[in-house]
């Protein structure tokens, strides 16, 4: 009965202790982004992020996924970001939403 | 002997704690003592049936430019807030080049609705450091100031026009960390940044040509000093705001510094969004980040006439462009043309719900005088015409000086609302005092707080709210001995009527240097506001006496 006792109060420990783990070091996946790097394009992104994909087909696909973004009135034309409209503190989303 | 003894009132001491009858006594400027006061003081004031509670405190708000001509920041001290945050949103007025002024009044012009007009007249342009900023607001000054340092002003400081077209290299950077020491050590309470605000061209504001190298920089120098990162993100999108807390979340813990983020709003056709917003707030707090929600009391109504472009309009580009870019003539212009009529007509079809239940608030001619009051759908009935064409029509006919009301535009569950409030991880406060004066008023969030979500829902006790808007404030901003009716902490005291208190009705009045105007609101129930143990605002006057003090100070 003892042992017992002793097995289960430290199994509550053990618990505790794998609780406090789990906790402290996984936090919920959420939807997958980054950051730009300087003078990121969607076509360097879409071949870093998504390298296996066709390139055509991965920067529209990176473009539905940031709307945010892509729908941005371009640069304006004497701008050295001219053509491209992300932003070094934009999020871009390299995955759809989650379901 | 004390200076100031509040006498016989319900002490609400900010701890969240159920009041108590009791004196307040108040010695240089510091609560001496609480609770059964047997000295006697130079001057008692009687607060038989009020409740004495610490000053408010508005932790976001755009008073910047009007502490150059008006250092009460009115009509903030009457709503009882004895302490604001300026420098919200990445812009502050220092520091500043002289040649970049101008630049400057754009993105306040463009993003806060601050009339150029009021620079022009009602500024003194002789500061550029922040201190000299600091110097020259404490000339006038009644009310508390924290003030955030904008990161696009660093940024234009640092690297001039550059700074709206590059990221910053090692040597820029250098310098910009320098800059915000210098502000920090002259007595900034943080740093603001923005990711979604736009220029006068609607080109981003220099802060979001930032990369994460230089958030970090700078979030390390905040680490050094234990100071704010204040930003206003893509608030719009639930998935993108997710994005922006764990970024914030990671500065938090690598730098050691508490982090804000605003606005958030509850949003009817997308309730969850606040759920999972608030689900990712847990976990970030969980691991020990400091990551703030800011959340105001106000559902959004949007006020506009066509004299000044509004908010409202920005997904119309055709109106907004005319609003934005044409003079006065040339929108009458374009609603008498024919053709330019049609296709702007078309285009607010696309928001058509929206236009039915404008109310009409305020028009200069008699004949229209009968339709105040009504919404556009029952007007245009009484025309026979569209209510399109109704709000056209009236502008015309009044010279652009028809004034709509859209009221209820979002955050209006005041369930929803009111339940956020009460969550000990929502930072209470993003009423944007002094900026979007055309747009609406942003004055009155506290008497709201207590009208709709203390009397009304009951979401909130007395003492709860008060915790909220004072204790609690100042804990999340490192604002020592602030919040508090205790002793030795700074002698900021609102007393009000706690069955009372409530923010006035909207109106629009004329009182921004250069002729401009803007809506505001008068308080209701606030009987006194004590700044710095000085009597700032008693029973609808202002006094002279009280001398606001600049937080964390130099
Ligand atoms: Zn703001």
């Amino acid at each position: 009965m003892d042992d017992d006792i002793e097995t289960y109060l430290s199994y509550l420990g053990l618990l505790r202790i794998i609780r406090r783990k789990k906790r402290m070091a996984t936090i919920k996946a959420t939807r997958t982004s980054i950051f730009p790097k300087g003078g990121d394009t969607w076509e360097s992104i879409a071949l870093r992020e998504l390298p296996d994909m066709a390139s055509k087909e991965a920067i529209s696909i990176l473009q539905s996924w940031n709307l945010h973004v892509f729908m941005r009135p371009a640069a304006a034309k004497d701008s050295t970001r001219a053509g491209n409209p992300i932003l070094p503190s934009d999020v871009i989303f390299v995955a759809p939403p989650q379901a | 002997m004390l200076d100031l003894i509040i006498r016989n009132g319900t002490i609400v001491d900010g701890t969240g704690m159920p009041g108590y009858l009791g004196d307040v006594g108040i010695k240089d400027g510091k609560i001496v003592a609480s609770g059964s006061i047997s000295e006697t003081a130079s001057l008692e004031i009687d607060a038989v049936g009020k409740t004495v509670s610490p000053g408010f405190i508005d932790p976001h708000t755009h008073f910047d430019a009007q502490l150059l001509w008006d250092g009460r920041a009115k009509p903030a001290i009457e709503h009882g807030i004895t302490t604001i945050v300026p420098g919200n949103c990445s812009l502050s007025l220092a520091p500043l080049r002289a040649k970049h002024r101008m630049k400057l009044v754009g993105m306040f012009n463009q993003i806060e609705e601050m009339p150029i007009k009021a620079f022009e007249e009602g500024v003194e342009w002789d500061w550029e450091t922040f201190e000299e900023f600091l110097t020259r607001i404490k000339k006038d000054l009644t009310i508390n100031v924290a003030p955030l340092v904008g990161h696009s002003v660093l940024r234009l400081w640092v690297m001039g026009d550059d700074s709206m077209q590059r990221t910053a290299n090692e040597e820029e950077l250098g310098r910009m960390q320098d800059l915000l020491r210098e502000c920090l050590r002259n007595g900034a309470i943080g740093m603001s940044t923005s990711f979604v605000d736009m220029d006068e061209t609607l080109q981003p504001v220099p802060s979001r040509y930032a990369d994460q190298q230089e958030l970090h920089a700078l979030c390390e120098v905040l680490g050094e000093f234990n100071r704010v990162l204040q930003i206003v993100h893509e608030f719009y999108d639930a998935d993108i705001t997710l994005a922006r807390i764990d970024q914030l979340a990671e500065i938090s813990l690598k730098y050691k510094i508490t982090t804000t983020f605003s606005p958030l709003f509850v949003n009817v056709t997308a309730n969850d969004s606040v759920n999972r917003v608030m689900a990712r707030v847990d976990e970030q707090f969980k691991r020990g980040a400091r990551v703030w929600p800011q959340v105001q009391t106000r559902p959004i109504d949007i006020s506009f006439c066509f004299e000044v472009p509004s908010l409202l309009f920005i997904r119309l580009p055709s109106w907004y462009q005319i609003m934005r870019f044409g003079s006065h003539d040339d929108i009458k212009a374009a609603f008498k043309d024919e053709g330019k009529r049609k296709q702007l007509v078309a285009e607010a079809k696309t928001m058509s719900p929206i236009w039915d239940g404008l109310v009409l608030r305020q028009v200069d001619s008699d004949a229209n005088q009968h339709f105040v009051g009504k919404t556009l759908a029952e007007i245009a009935a009484t025309r026979n015409t569209s209510t399109i064409d109704t709000m056209i029509d009236l502008s015309i006919e009044e010279d652009l000086q028809a004034h709509f009301l859209s009221l209820n535009m979002g955050h209006t569950d005041n369930d929803a609302v009111g339940n956020l409030l009460t969550n000990p991880r929502v930072h209470l406060g993003a009423s944007d005092g002094g900026a979007h004066i055309l747009s609406f008023s942003t004055y009155g969030d506290t008497g709201y707080l207590f009208s709709q979500f203390v009397r009304n829902c009951k979401a909130l006790t007395v003492e709860e709210a008060v915790k909220k808007i004072t204790l609690d404030t100042a804990n999340i901003w490192g604002m020592n001995n602030r919040g508090l009716l205790h002793p030795g902490y700074a002698a900021d005291v609102t007393i009000f009527d706690a069955e009372q208190i409530d923010r006035g009705e909207e109106y629009y009045v004329q009182d921004v240097p250069g002729g401009g105007s803007r809506y505001v609101r008068d308080s209701v129930g606030i009987d006194t506001v004590i700044i710095g143990g000085e009597i700032a605002y008693r029973q609808g006057e202002y006094t002279k006496s009280a001398i606001g003090s600049i937080i964390p100070g130099a």
